[in-house]
Order: structure tokens, then sequence, then C-alpha cells
């Protein structure tokens, strides 16, 4: 931790020396103070990113000869290990066939019967848990002998984490791991059996946790993300590994926990108050870290599985500004945690990091605002610090730009890496492309943090159902009702700042520009089509694209095969009157303890649903209906009266 | 023919209708094995015994109907080679060894869908954990300490951050 910390001080504190130098010609008042501490907080936060990647640069650099892993045919046998995928209203086709292609992806190696998968939904919405019963069902008669299990919860509590809980308190105990993925995860068999194989060799080890790479969409906003975490990831994977050591965290999902120090040491209380700061933990994912932390076991990141793990990203800005705002609460949530004497300091870190990230993001915008205006003032003054500024502004732009260029010096140096992004000269151009739109929609981003941010401390709570994973176009009037606030930012800063003076306006171009265009790069960067012509020129080509790993080569070949084509009555209908699957759904609820409601208050549900057909039935009657014992039993043996 | 017995005539031939259905459902196409299959699964229903209503009744064919396909399917209750799966499979194969297993005396036992078709339970307990505040912690110290000075005060439970209602 020493050798990340100490230098990291050192550039921030030669970077606050020039910053007060740039401010000093008009005197140093409590405004240019307040103006320090701003840039005290915002430059610590890039130079950590940066030292974090030259550290991982050149553990990814002294990694690149070291031998392999052991072979999966040379490991003993593994224990029992669970794979729990946790969903809610999610697309259902999707998320079997993910499991489809992990459970291809284990039968290729000696130890696929080591692994069950469970599938913990907790599904509000009738269509979509019926569609989730039949994609299990098809998926078990499809392969009998596979492990693959589904169950959806009957009470709802505490979201994932009260999920997952769910699942410990029924089924923990018969499995020594558990390796919990999300909706959107998928793993290669070989990634699992590593993580377990790591976990068996080190006994303190609490969670371990895999980096997941974006993969598998094709929005031009997309491609970025996928392009960028594929090119600037691993060294910086690299190097959070190598300053956190045995302290790293959990991210929630691609990692493994292990099992009985998980349920011993891991159940979250709430917090006092109401949301958005009390309530149920909402990220509880650093939380689980922490304690587990605390009761002496390590949390680690397994920085050298990046090929392996995927998960998808959001299609465009407005889905992941969305998702921020949910992730912003989350980690606000934890500013109560981050002063809790009862967390080990480096978990208290990362709570503060946590709540750092979107801090910064939300406030770099105002600073650069507000200093550009102070530093106007300062030039119009005697004593303008000219060779400073330039020194400043250096020192600013290599912690900025610097980790992108050395991990993008790193692929250059690798013949093999450099062809997975598309050759050096396509991965010199997709560079550029990436730092241009990046810097574009910074601005953009920092907006809507700065919104969440507002918002939270308005007392405005964030809703946690799924997340849009579909790849959707973002169409101009979408992408109007979506940044235009934003744009409308981006042309007040730029009026306010030409009509102070062009200098100004110039200096101001990085927010302005941004914000002023968000409308149209929304529409852009959420374009499919846009995406797959950049595929075709061969930019912004990632390793998952030009040389996918067999689970994502299975998931691409069989994307179009899963798409839901009939409506819930037709699977209302057919949960119904085919006997297998009635049996099946009334075995599910016989499984979770589900009870029969009283006869009297049923029964005209179910003659409704008779008379009128299961078209009538709201989502709600739906659910009654669907969630009941005799109900289910009186349709079925009702519908034997009418031919098939 | 009298009255009740060209009543149960009509039950004992409805029924065997809806076993058919029932079973053709469930994937047994042989239209000769349907009949045969579905008549003695009515008759099979029907000598039960009397039952309250029709529904009783329906339920009964239709546990006998389940427990005969898992006893021709294998009958493994094992979740993870459950008869389930390759029940509709075997059903449409090979009908006449279906007709050839015997029909379960009685379905008294299982109520329909009674699947185990998720692992056996293994109840455990997660700790639910105590994450003291800087201040409760505070506060918590000078109890211990005030404790340890004089045993018997201030006894009540410790404050924490943790929210009592999780």
């Amino acid at each position: 931790m020493r050798r990340f910390v100490v230098p990291v001080a050192l550039a921030t504190l030669t970077a606050l020396c020039l910053f007060v130098q740039t401010l000093r010609p008009n005197g140093f008042g409590y405004w240019d103070a307040l103006l320090a501490v701003l840039f005290t907080l915002l430059f610590g936060w890039s130079a950590a990113w940066f030292w974090l990647s030259l550290l991982g640069t050149f553990e990814s650099w002294r990694a690149r000869h070291e031998a392999r892993p052991t072979t999966i045919e040379h490991m003993p046998r593994l224990p029992g290990t669970a794979i729990l995928i946790p969903i809610h209203n999610e697309d259902p086709e999707s998320v079997f066939l993910r499991l489809s292609a992990m459970l291809e992806s284990l039968a290729r190696t000696p130890f696929a019967d080591r692994f069950e998968f469970f599938v913990l939904s907790d599904t509000t919405r009738a269509d979509i848990w019926l569609r989730e019963e039949i994609c299990w069902a098809e998926l078990r008669r499809r392969c009998p002998d596979r492990s693959v299990y589904y169950r959806r919860r009957a009470h709802k509590f505490r979201k994932k984490s009260g999920n997952i809980g769910d699942f410990c308190e029924r089924w923990g105990k018969r499995y020594r791991y558990l390796i919990v993925l999300d909706a959107d995860s998928v793993m290669e068999g070989g990634a699992m059996i590593e993580l377990v194989r790591r976990m068996e060799r080190d006994p303190r080890l609490g969670i371990l946790q895999a980096p997941s790479l974006p993969a598998l969409r094709s929005s031009f906003y997309a491609r970025l993300q996928q392009f960028a975490a594929a090119l600037y990831g691993p060294p910086l994977f690299a190097g959070l590994a190598s300053a956190l050591g045995g302290s790293a965290t959990f991210w929630g999902h691609n990692a493994i926990l292990r099992t009985a120090a998980f349920m011993d040491h891991c159940g979250l209380p709430g917090l006092p108050g109401r949301p958005p700061f009390g309530g149920p933990i909402l990220s509880h994912d650093f939380v689980e870290a922490a304690l587990i932390r605390r009761a002496g076991y390590e949390v680690r990141l397994a920085w050298d599985l990046v090929v392996g793990s995927y998960e998808q990203c959001p299609v465009s800005i407005a889905s992941a500004a969305t998702r921020d705002r949910r992730w912003c609460q989350g980690n606000l949530q934890h500013l109560r945690l981050a002063f809790s004497p009862s967390f080990p300091a480096s978990s208290r870190i990362h709570f503060a990091v946590g709540i750092l990230f979107y801090l910064t993001s939300a406030l770099w915008g105002p600073f650069v605002v507000f200093y550009a205006s102070a530093l106007g003032a300062a030039r119009a003054g005697d004593g303008w610090h000219a060779a400073g500024s330039i020194a400043l502004l250096v020192l600013v732009g290599a912690c900025l730009f610097g980790p992108k260029l050395l991990a993008a010096a790193l692929a250059l140096a690798d013949r093999d890496r450099a062809s997975e992004h598309g050759g050096r000269r396509r991965l010199c151009q997709s560079l550029v492309l990436e730092i241009v739109v990046s810097t574009l929609i910074g601005p953009i981003l920092m907006v809507g943090h700065l919104g969440a941010l507002i918002a939270l401390v308005l007392g405005s709570s964030v809703d946690w159902s799924s997340a849009a994973r579909d790849e959707t176009r973002t169409p101009w009037r979408e992408a109007l009702g979506a940044h235009g606030v934003e744009s409308a930012i981006g042309a007040a800063i730029a009026l306010v700042a030409f009509t102070i003076g062009p200098g100004l306006g110039l200096w101001l171009a990085p927010i302005w520009v941004g914000l002023l265009f968000a409308v149209p790069l929304g529409a852009l960067l959420a374009s499919g089509g846009v995406g797959i012509r950049l595929k075709r020129a061969g930019l912004l080509l990632a390793p998952s694209e030009t040389q996918p790993p067999p689970v994502l080569q299975y998931l691409e070949a069989n994307t179009q095969a899963s798409a839901p084509n009939t409506t819930f009555s037709a699977h209302f209908t057919r949960v119904i009157e085919d006997p297998w699957l009635n049996t099946l759904h009334l075995g599910l609820l016989h499984a979770v303890d589900a009870r029969s409601r009283p006869r009297g208050l049923i029964a005209p549900l179910v003659g409704r649903a008779i008379a009128e057909g299961v078209e009538a039935l709201d989502e709600s009657e739906a659910l009654v209906l669907l969630t009941d014992t005799w109900a289910m039993q009186r349709l079925h043996e009702h519908s034997l009266n009418s031919p098939t | 023919m009298g009255p009740t017995r060209a009543a149960e005539h009509g039950i004992a031939v409805r029924l065997r209708s809806l076993a058919r259905r029932h079973l053709e459902r469930w994937g047994l196409v042989d239209p000769e094995v349907l009949e045969r299959a579905a008549e003695r699964l009515a008759d099979a229903a029907l000598a039960g015994g009397a039952l309250k209503d029709d529904d009783a009744l329906l339920d009964r064919m239709r546990a006998l109907a389940e427990r005969w396909i898992a006893d021709f399917a294998g009958g493994s209750a094992d979740p993870k080679r459950h008869w389930i799966w390759h029940a509709g499979a075997l059903l449409g194969r090979f009908p006449r060894a279906f007709l050839e297993t015997p029909l379960p005396r009685s379905a008294a036992s299982a109520a329909v869908g009674c699947l185990a078709i998720l692992p056996e339970r293994d109840p455990a307990v997660i700790k639910q954990q105590v994450i003291a505040g800087p201040l409760e912690h505070l506060v918590n110290t000078l109890r211990q300490v005030a404790r340890r000075a004089r045993p018997g005060v201030l006894d009540e439970e410790p404050q924490t951050l943790a929210d009592p209602a999780g």
C-alpha cells in the first residue's frame, strides 16, 4: 500500500504547489483555498488511477512470460460449487442462453459434475416469470443430466443480497464455494475451475473476484466501452491487485465466495433511517467484502483471469446514467460505514473510494468553470506564472491520459495483443477515436452524476429494478428527452463564457462542446448500425470480437434463436394446458412453500379465467392465480374439457 | 339401467375422456395404448372410493397418472435425474412399455406436483452482523469501561449502526 500512497501523495503535493502559484498573483483568498481543496481531491483521484496503471503496466509486463496456471487435466478433484444467477425481471431467454453457454463450456472439462447452477428468481412480472419457468424446463429437458435448478422466491426480501441469503439458508451448507454471477454475466468453464482451484489452494481467501470485461454488445457506445475495458482494463486490474493485495473488494458478481465464511460473517444488517441513506444496504458487495475482511479472511482480485469472465455493459449514455444513479445511491449510503471503526482501514478506504468516484466525477465540471474564471482574473493581473501553468497542464494531462497511453503502449509492444484489436494501425486509430469520444461524453456523465448527487441530498431514492440490458436504439426524440437538459446547460456555459471573453470560452470548450452536442451524441452512440459499421471498418475492436472464446462464440451463434415470439396469454395457456409444465409449476410452488388462498377468495377468479380466458386478467390477477396451487390445478383440469 | 347407475356410467365416461386427454398431453400418442391406459386410469380413480366432489376425483386421477408415469419413466426422485425430464419422450417412444407398467394402487400419499425438483434443503442460518458507527463505538467503549468499573450498571444492549428491524 505504501508504494502506492507515497508517490500519489508526492505527485498531488507537487501539483498543488503549481496550482497555488497560478492563483497567487491576485492574492490567495478563501475562494482560492476552496478551489485548492477541490483541486487536491480531483488531482489526487487522477494521480491514484495513473499510479495504479503504472504499477499494473509493470506487473503485466513482468507476468507476460510467467508460467500459466496448471492445466485442467492435472487438477485434483474439485469440491462442490454452486453457481448462483440471481435475476429480477430480466430477459429469460438471454439469461438461459448464457447459462447454456456456460454448461457447454464446463462440459468440455472433466469437472462439469462439480458445478450446479441455481437460477434464483425475484421476478415480479407474471409474463417474465412464466418465460423463466418455460426456459428452465426446456433447458432441463434438453440436458436432463445437468444440474440446473430454478426457484422463484415467494417473499422478496432485501433484493439481491436477500435472494442469495435465502439460497444460503436453504442449500448453502451443501457447497463449499459459491460463484456469484449477474444476470448478464458469463464465464468460461476454465475460469470457474481456476477460481475454485485458487480458493482450494489458499484457505485464508474469503472472496476471489475475477475481473469482468464487457462484451457482446454492438451499439457505438457499448463497443467504445468494450474496446476501452479490453485495452485499459488489464493493466488497471493488475495495478489494483498489486496495490491492494489481500484487501481488495467484491464487485457483486463474477466472483467466488467461501460459503461457510460468507454465511458466518456476511449477514447484512439494515441501516437505521429511511432511504436514500438508510434502509436495506443497496451496494451490498462492498459491505460483504468489508465484513469478511473483518473476520480475518482475504479478498483478492484475480487480475490475470481477465479472459474468460464477461458481462454486458449499457448500450447508451442514457442507460449508463440510469445505472450510475443506482450505484451512486448505493455508494453514498456507505458514507456512514466509511467512518465505522467496525471495519479495517482498507475496507473503509474502499467505501471512501466508492463515494469519491461519484463526488469527483460530479465536481470536476464546476471546478473547471470556477478555476477558469479565477485564472482569467489572475492572468489579467501582474505576475502571471505561465511556466507554472504549463507545467500544471502537462501534469494533469499526464494523469488523465497517461493510463490510456500506457495501456496502449503495452498492447502495441505485443504483436498478438495488437492483432486482437485489429493490428497496430487500427489500434492507434481506435485509441484516438476512444479518447475523443470519451472526452466529449465525460461532461454528459458528469452532469448525470451531479444530478444524482443533488437528488439524493434532497432525499430522492432511486428505483433499483433491473437494468435495461436490451440492445435498444435511442432515436432522436428519445435522445432529446434524455439529453435535452445537458444540451441546454452546455449552451448556457458557452454563452456566458464567450460573453465574458473568447479566451474563457475556449478554455471551457472541453466542457461545453460535449454538453452542447449531447443530443446528437446520445443518438449516435446508442446506434447499433454505427457500432456495426465501425466494427466492419476494423475500429474499436476488442479481443472478445476478434478472437472470441468458445463461450462467446456459442452466444453469438445462438442469440437470434433465443428471441421470444409468443405472448403472455400463450405462455399462460401453455402452463395451464401442458401437464408437464403445469406439474413443474406446481412442483416449484410446493418447493417454496407457496400456500393456497381460501377457496372463497380464489374460486371467483378461477371462474373468471375459465369464462373469459386468461387474456382478460390483469397482471396482479394473473400473479394471484400463478402463485396458487389449487387454482393452477383447477385450471389445468378444466382445460382437459376442451380439445388440445 | 337405474338413474344412479346411469349417473355413475356418465362420470366414468367423462373421466375416461379427461384421462385420455391428460395422457395425450403428456406425450402418449399411440391411439390404442392411449385408449386402454385412459380406461385403466379412470377405473382406478373411481375405484378409490367416494369423494366429496368432482375436483377431488380429478385430483386423484391426476395424482395416479403422475405416479404411473413416474414409475414408468424410472421413478428417480433425485432432482439431478428426475423422471419428469424424460417422461414425455419415453411415453412417445415406448407406449407399450408404459401400458405394461403396473398402475399404482393408490395415489393417496402424493399430492399433484409434489416433485423433488430442487435439492434437499440443508437449513442453516446466516448470522446477522453488527456494525457500530463511530459514535456508537465510543458509547459502547464507555459502557464497557463503566461495566468493568461497576458491574451491574448499564446492562442494556450495545449500540449499533444496524437497524434492528433489518
